[in-house]
């Protein structure tokens, strides 16, 4: 609706053919801009809310409530020297952190803001997302090399190995929930949900959610940055703009990889309350759920890291895609669909309902495990610590 | 037996909780925080009439960095009454140690629970005679613990007569 109102406005000015070229420019332009102001916003969101559940207050001092205080921080980082290292690779160090942003801000192109509201509305949309993405772990790895520091490049390393270990059982996570929308295109996925997959896919939706906190680094799975161990991991010779760039694409890539979430999980824009706004509500809520962990959990060890990447989840999803396979078949046999005809949401309840069941035996068989147990027991909060 | 998970479900559920807490932080230059009676802050509080010129507190500095001269008074026998000239405490190189309260043997000088004395440059670090006198009357209890016997809190004025060992 607003955008052919904004074609009808620009049609008074510029031939057709010109705004063929606007239109997607402008969008483009829009989501950009969007995206920089909320990543400077999250900032001060998780600073405050991680501040919250430290039984502190958090920065309050940069304008009301200090809602201006990613704003003084971009200011500020900006305004600073740009220093390279001597022995720095120049070049590699330079393009780096642009490497590093580039696939956040790139990953919206695919995302269904609303029905029709995509910038590109590619037909393999949820390939496209996993592709670029995986540009960031060379940019990290790139970054922690050219600095020719040692802590970079442990970092860098041990980022290269997490990002890696991760890709699988995300990518196994994604392919359940294709398996079942019958489509790689993410506004068919959102339309193929006629109850949220996240009912349907519980077990892919903790595969994805744990590995998406992996690929973004972030607590409880930020060892390749982990302050306390190495520093600042692969960004540690990073200052000024540079830094404000890989700083901020963390930010992005966490709302990227959260919109992609609500796309695949909680069924995008649907239902339609307030078009957009539905939709953003939505992604903070995972972007919220991201800054919770960031609150609560201790960082994991790089071997339990690995181990749970490959020893646990890796097996957890491929048994997840032939399940949701088997269920797909059978359900195409019993509502007597055409291969790739969406499943009704009858066949999606039915679904819900054995996959739920399954989950949970799941879940209590790996808290059967005594090594598992032990990390879960890790991931609480020590009774002490409650006074 | 539980569930994978139900440890991280209960750490996520305690700093949930933590979320609807009052912060503990105290927003220092609105707020400060509650001072015990024996703190030291970076002031002296200073009794002229209690005061010999002794210079006790000088020579128990670790660091020298108390002046002190005095001449006698004209209408006084020598050595029994002195006017005090010269008091000059550098703060710049004080560490806040208290000898020089410990060992004034007429409990003259004290600690004050003044903490923001910055300035810009290391001689106003210098507390002469003028500012001792012109200093609250606040005495800590740092080293004077029969003060809080007295009911004394360090945050009231006390006359001379109040601040040391013949006041009990």
């Amino acid at each position: 609706m607003i955008a052919e109102l904004t074609r009808e406005f620009l049609e008074n000015y510029l031939s057709t053919d010109l705004v063929d070229i606007v239109m997607p420019l402008l969008g483009l332009f829009i989501v950009v801009n969007v995206l920089l102001g909320s990543a400077v916003m999250l900032t001060y969101a998780e600073r405050r809310l991680v501040a919250r559940m430290q039984n502190r207050i958090g920065p309050n001092r940069v304008g009301p409530f200090g809602l201006l205080q990613g704003v003084a921080d971009l200011m500020k980082l900006v305004l600073k020297e740009d220093l390279t290292p001597r022995s720095a690779d120049r070049l590699v160090f330079l393009i780096a952190p642009i490497l590093f942003f580039a696939p956040a801000i790139a990953l919206f192109a695919v995302v269904p803001f609303f029905d029709g509201w995509t910038v590109a509305d590619l037909d393999a949309g949820i390939v496209y997302v996993i592709a670029v993405t995986s540009i960031s772990s060379l940019a990290a790895f790139a970054a922690g090399w050219a600095s020719n520091n040692k802590y970079s490049l442990y970092g860098a390393v041990r980022g290269v190995a997490q990002l890696v270990s991760y890709e699988v059982p995300l990518i196994l996570a994604v392919t359940s929930v294709v398996v079942l929308a019958g489509s790689l295109n993410l506004q068919e996925i959102v339309e193929a949900q006629g109850i949220p997959f996240v009912l349907v896919q519980p077990l892919g939706f903790l595969i994805m959610l744990i590995a998406v906190t992996a690929e973004l680094n972030r607590t409880p799975f930020d060892i390749n940055e982990a302050e306390s161990e190495i520093v600042a991991g692969f960004h540690t010779e990073y200052t000024g703009t540079k830094f404000a760039l890989i700083y901020g694409a963390e930010y992005v890539a966490a709302l990227g990889w959260s919109a992609v979430i609500v796309t695949l999980f909680f069924s995008g824009w649907k239902p339609d309350l307030g078009g957009v706004i539905w939709f953003g509500l939505k992604t903070s809520a995972i972007v919220f759920l991201f800054f919770w962990f960031r609150g609560t959990w201790p960082r994991v060890r790089i071997d339990q890291m690995l181990a749970l990447a490959w020893k646990v989840l890796f097996p957890l999803a491929t048994v997840n895609i032939l399940v949701t396979a088997g269920e797909v078949l059978a359900m195409q046999a019993l509502f007597s669909l055409e291969p790739g005809e969406a499943l009704p949401t009858a066949a999606l309840a039915v679904i819900a309902v054995i996959n739920i069941g399954l989950t949970v035996v799941t879940l209590a068989l790996l808290g059967r495990v005594p090594g598992l147990a032990k990390f879960d027991q890790q991931m609480a909060v020590p009774a002490e610590a409650r006074a | 037996m539980a569930l994978f998970g139900t440890g991280a479900i209960k750490g996520l559920m305690v700093t949930l909780g933590y979320i609807r807490r009052k912060p503990f932080t105290t927003q220092y230059p609105e707020d400060k925080l509650e001072q015990s009676p024996r703190f030291r802050g970076n002031t002296f509080v200073w009794y002229e009439e209690r005061c010999t010129g002794c210079a006790t507190c000088a020579k128990g500095c670790p660091l020298g960095i108390i002046r002190i001269v005095t001449h006698p008074e004209p209408h006084s026998q020598v050595g029994s009454d002195y006017h005090v000239d010269v008091f000059d405490i550098d703060t710049g190189r004080c560490m806040f140690c208290a000898l020089c309260v410990e060992v004034c043997p007429y409990d003259a000088l004290h600690m004050g629970g003044d903490f923001e004395q910055a300035s810009y440059g290391r001689e106003d670090m210098v507390i002469s005679v003028e500012d001792l006198k012109a200093m609250p009357k606040k005495p800590r209890t740092q080293f004077r613990p029969q003060m809080e016997m007295i009911g004394h809190d360090g945050k009231d004025e006390l006359e001379e007569h109040e601040a040391g060992r013949w006041s009990l």
